[in-house]
């Protein structure tokens, strides 16, 4: 472990100070704000209870399926999991939700993170062991992998670490890959004509909703929507070399297009909007709730407001 | 419990006043990278060689297959009878009601083909999980296909072909393909 050497400041990476062999480690290992990661943490782990009770309780009721319908996936080959039954469904299903409650106050994030993950991503396993996995879960799979290594984080932490940036640099990634990787398999599973293929008329046709039946009747915009979409994925990770305010509209301009795909096809991906987070100033967010907040009570009107979350400020 | 970011901590304010910084050393982050490094490899390999039995890190296939604006939609549809209404009709396919949904059902469509009986675990399911619900004495596999002309949908020519139909009379039999 190295002790010595002054660390490498966010100003300095800023000012363009490190040689050049030095940037991809103080890119991976930014000196993020602590309560970034704090703000993540209370996110996610609030989005876990949700999930397990409301949004994919999927798991809990192949307690009931017949183990004939059972496939297990090559991580349950490997670990030797079994089918589901109904004890085992609702005790990763609440052990899920205990201890992501446990793991939102913020006490021993190693153990509790690291025992929250195990536990969603079990249930998660029992839920898409069945024949029919969402894509949808790896980028929050890999924050809840990450979030425990960052260690403790309070909400008004002024405090900057590498460990945050790190996590918080890792969930980026993962939130991109999703994009990037998406658009790979569309060249593999549909070929380049997928972009001018009946796909998205197709997903109209079964989930449509009064928002998008009418561009039924219009197949060359639904093709362009193909297209729109298939050339944002290819360049999604051009998000990384733009400049962080930048960063920011780019991250809003993607929540825009889940909007409309859930208007469109009833469709959310909501485990990878949580994960998106990571490119959000949280504390910042937090600060300025806060700071409305209290001027709509009649508190602090000579205070300024703080500057637009697009704006890097020191927070990078 | 190790120290929070298992690095060095730097107490004082750096000379740019930032407030401390906590430092990950040499080992922190290499085991950081590492990791890193395997997962990037596997969710790259899996993108490229793997499919949905390597999740989590199978490939990202949402509607990543390439429909003709010609083709047909076809999706599947379960119809039921009971002793009261003996005749045949249609029931939601969803978690709640046969403890699988859509996607699950359509992709085990190979195993309903070789052995039909298995569509009587639907009714035991839906018994177990819609106690209160008269018991299914039937179940059949309808196979609805819509035809698409220039990427729209022709519904007036939408067609219903039973596949496999189940009863407990007669046990389980395969009735079109």
């Amino acid at each position: 472990m190295s002790s010595t050497g002054r660390p490498a400041t966010l100003s300095a990476v800023e000012r363009g100070h490190l040689a050049w062999w030095q940037r991809p480690a103080a890119w991976l290992f930014w000196e993020a704000p602590l309560a970034r990661v704090a703000w993540l943490r209370l996110a996610v782990y609030a989005f876990v209870v949700l999930d397990v009770l409301v949004l994919h309780s999927t798991g809990r009721f192949h307690g009931a399926a017949d183990p004939v319908w059972y496939q297990p996936l090559v991580v349950g080959q490997v670990l030797g999991l079994p089918a589901a039954t109904v004890l085992l469904a609702e005790l990763t299903r609440w052990g899920s939700v205990v201890l992501a409650l446990l793991a939102m106050t913020g006490r021993a994030p190693r153990l509790l993170g690291w025992a929250t993950v195990v536990c969603w991503a079990w249930f998660q396993y029992i839920a898409f062991s069945y024949g029919k996995v969402d894509h949808d879960r790896a980028g929050l799979l890999t924050v809840l992998l990450v979030l425990p290594t960052v260690g403790q984080a309070r909400l008004r932490d002024d405090r900057r670490s590498q460990a945050a940036g790190f996590a918080l640099r890792a969930a980026q990634l993962a939130a991109i890959s999703t994009y990037f990787l998406a658009a790979i398999a569309k060249v593999r599973f549909g070929g380049w004509e997928w972009v001018n293929s009946a796909t998205v008329a197709r997903a109209v046709v079964r989930r449509g909703t009064w928002f998008s039946e009418w561009m039924l009747d219009y197949p060359a915009l639904l093709v362009a929507a193909q297209w729109g979409l298939f050339t944002a994925e290819l360049l999604s990770p051009v998000i990384f070399v733009l400049a962080v305010g930048w960063q920011r509209r780019v991250v809003g301009a993607w929540y825009l297009f889940h909007a409309a795909t859930y208007a469109a096809i009833s469709i959310a991906f909501w485990p990878h909007l949580v994960t998106l987070l990571a490119f959000v100033p949280l504390e910042r967010a937090a600060e300025w709730v806060r700071w409305r907040w209290r001027r709509r009570r009649g508190l602090d009107e000579d205070v300024p407001a703080p500057p637009p979350l697009v704006a890097p400020g020191r927070d990078g | 419990m190790p120290p929070s970011t298992s690095g060095r901590v730097t107490t004082g304010a750096v000379t740019d006043g930032s407030p401390r910084t906590l430092v990950l050393g040499r080992a922190a982050r290499s085991w950081r990278a590492l990791a890193a490094s395997v997962l990037a490899a596997c969710f790259v390999a899996g993108s490229l060689v793997g499919d949905d039995h390597w999740w989590p890190v199978g490939p990202l296939r949402m509607y990543s297959t390439s429909s003709s604006p010609s083709g047909s939609v076809r999706v599947f549809v379960v119809e039921v009878t009971t002793a009261s209404e003996p005749g045949w009709r249609e029931v939601p396919i969803n978690l709640w009601t046969l403890g699988l949904n859509r996607a699950e059902l359509e992709g085990r469509w190979p195993l309903l083909q070789s052995d039909p009986g298995v569509l009587a675990t639907l009714a035991d399911a839906h018994a177990t999980l819609q106690p209160e619900d008269e018991r299914w004495d039937g179940v059949r596999l309808v196979r609805r296909s819509t035809p698409m002309v220039g990427g729209s949908p022709d519904r007036d020519a939408t067609v219903d072909t039973p596949l496999v139909v189940w009863t407990v009379e007669d046990g389980g039999q395969v009735v079109g393909s």
